[in-house]
């Protein structure tokens, strides 16, 4: 016990309890502050285009969905009641047709794999709507998101409109709530962004057709160098909207929710594929100056997040390795009096309670009412999981950005 | 397991025009106006129609009556030249080579010079002396008869 209290004190004289990496802290905090501060004037559009005025058409691409879980999807598609529903496909299921037929939807299927990008460019050509609503196979609508997501479209300067995306739960607890905590948390990046968003994410979006009759050319042909970029569909038609000058708006009103995740390692998959596209369209957008051309919270938002991973990387090193700091001192300590239980321990306290405060204070911050009861226990084994896996991930993600152009996965959702 | 592929004779207008479109994408160096199906334009009705930035493409599935409304419709078809100041071309989609008589589908154009050309299956020819002309034959198959 005494000798315990001399350890605690030893650490409180030289400072070694900032195990913690207290300046990423910081800064985290920082920027989650500052997009509550952007998005406090949002405000969803209350009235706007209505049905009575444009043509709707749904468009989904299908491949190797769960067909329990597509049911679901055409089913609440339907309910909606859109000009038209149009299913691509082009795997080789019957089952898909006549689940789609059942529900009165056109299907079109391809006689060759034509990726996400081909089957959507199918379905916009097929498309006898003015407003095309775009979902993946395993998105449920409620009953009036179509009604709501095309009410910015009155704005003829809108060509991208994003419902917003929750999650449900599909088998793993963990992949499910990473999931719905960064939903939850983009709900927020989306409202500060409004009018010039990152991404239209893919699970719930509305485009004006025309737009993308335009830019067909472009998204079809989309490179990177000299390689050609068959995934990353809803960065391509965001950035291609904000290129020209249109404008690219968050409808909070229009839910949908979509599978979450079975596992973590396929979580981890799909977070790789998002990093990358983001990395990848950074540089395009810096390339085509476009980035500096976007409104300054756009550029913090983007730069504060796909550096985060760097930042507390290198915070690490600082706090861990670098000479003079009081933690590298903890670490001589313990080369000098040898494998000491009660520093480690001591540490790793500091460091939960840290990350617990963090993460709970960033909840706070951002405002965010989560559906699902989140313990402690979640709190931490998803704040480590966070930084010591999906942070390295986003730095490997940084590396090998150009791997966007691969295809993963067994489904258009990977 | 392998796909279980359609034969020739149940492939339908939409099959083909979406395989037309699938193709025709890859190749496109024009941005898409507008893009409709069974269309009238100028009294001409087009199974689908594809306005694009330089020229307006109507896409009609090769059969003797399509061949004969067109030859009919000829003036028509200039005037939509005249009207929207962009050049037409007429696509003409074939599953089935042997169905296809050349010297019928050159009464569609300006020029009357039969030129030499063999299209095979898989192909998309622009029928040289014919810009207005463009014969797609039908690339692959259509997934209808599913595995069980």
């Amino acid at each position: 016990m005494l000798y315990e209290l001399e350890n605690v004190l030893y650490m409180l004289e030289y400072g070694v309890f900032i195990y913690f990496p207290v300046n990423f802290a910081i800064f985290f905090l920082f920027r989650q502050f500052l997009l509550r501060y952007f998005s406090r004037s949002y405000r969803p559009y209350s009235t706007g285009l209505t049905r009575d005025k444009a043509k709707v058409t749904a468009v989904i691409p299908e491949y190797g969905e769960s067909l329990e879980i597509f049911e679901r999807c055409i089913k609440s598609v339907a309910k909606n009641n859109p000009d038209e529903i149009i299913v691509v496909h082009d795997d080789k299921r019957k089952e898909v047709v006549d689940i789609a037929k059942k529900y009165g939807a056109k299907v079109i299927s391809l006689s060759k794999r034509v990726g996400k990008r081909g089957a959507l460019v199918i379905g916009w050509l097929n498309a006898i709507g003015d407003i095309i609503v775009q979902l993946d196979s395993d998105t449920i609508m409620e009953d009036n998101t179509i009604n709501e997501i095309i009410k910015p479209f009155a704005d003829p300067k809108v060509a991208g409109v994003q419902g917003r995306p929750m999650l449900f739960r599909t088998d793993g607890r963990i992949p499910y709530l990473f999931g719905q905590i960064i939903e939850y948390s983009r709900d927020i990046v989306v409202r500060a962004l409004n009018g010039t968003l990152n991404v239209i994410d893919g699970k719930i979006a509305a485009y004006r057709r025309s737009y993308l009759l335009e830019i067909i050319r472009n998204f079809n042909h989309d490179t990177y160098g000299k390689r050609r970029l068959i995934v990353a569909d809803d960065k391509a038609l965001t950035y291609y909207a904000n290129m020209n000058g249109y404008k690219t708006v968050y409808q909070a009103t229009a839910v949908a929710k979509s599978a979450a995740q079975l596992t973590f390692l396929k979580f981890l998959n799909q977070q790789l594929r998002w990093a990358r596209s983001g990395y990848l369209y950074l540089i395009k957008e810096m390339r085509s100056g476009l980035f500096f051309k976007m409104p300054g919270k756009y550029r913090f938002h983007m730069l504060t997040y796909l550096f985060a991973p760097f930042s507390f990387a290198l915070a690490l090193i600082d706090t861990l390795l670098v000479p003079g700091n009081p933690t590298a001192w903890s670490w001589s300590y313990l080369a000098y009096y040898g494998f000491n239980i009660p520093i480690i321990l001591y540490s790793l306290l500091i460091f939960i309670i840290g990350l617990y405060l963090s993460m709970k204070i960033s909840f706070v911050i951002l405002n965010l009412k989560l559906p699902d009861k989140i313990s402690f226990l979640d709190i931490i084994t998803l704040g480590i999981l966070g930084l010591f896996v999906i942070f390295p991930m986003f730095i490997y993600a940084a590396i090998t950005h150009y791997g966007v152009s691969e295809w993963r996965g067994s489904s258009y959702l990977g | 397991m392998d796909k279980i592929l359609v034969s020739k004779n149940e492939l339908r207008e939409d099959d083909l025009i979406n395989d037309y479109l699938m193709e025709m994408v890859k190749k496109l160096d024009q941005k898409v106006i507008s893009a409709r199906r069974n269309v009238e334009i100028n009294g001409i009705l087009s199974p689908f129609y594809l306005d694009l930035e330089k020229e307006i493409r109507l896409i009609f599935i090769y059969e003797e009556q399509t061949l004969t409304y067109l030859n009919s419709h000829k003036e028509n078809i200039k005037k939509i030249k005249e009207l929207r100041r962009k050049d037409v071309k007429i696509i003409l989609l074939v599953s089935e080579m042997s169905q296809l008589d050349l010297n019928k589908v050159l009464n569609l154009c300006e020029s009357k010079i039969i030129p030499n050309v063999s299209i095979t299956k898989g192909e998309v020819k622009s029928v040289s002396a014919c810009k207005e002309l463009e014969i797609h034959g039908y690339q692959g198959w259509i997934l209808k008869d599913f595995e069980e």
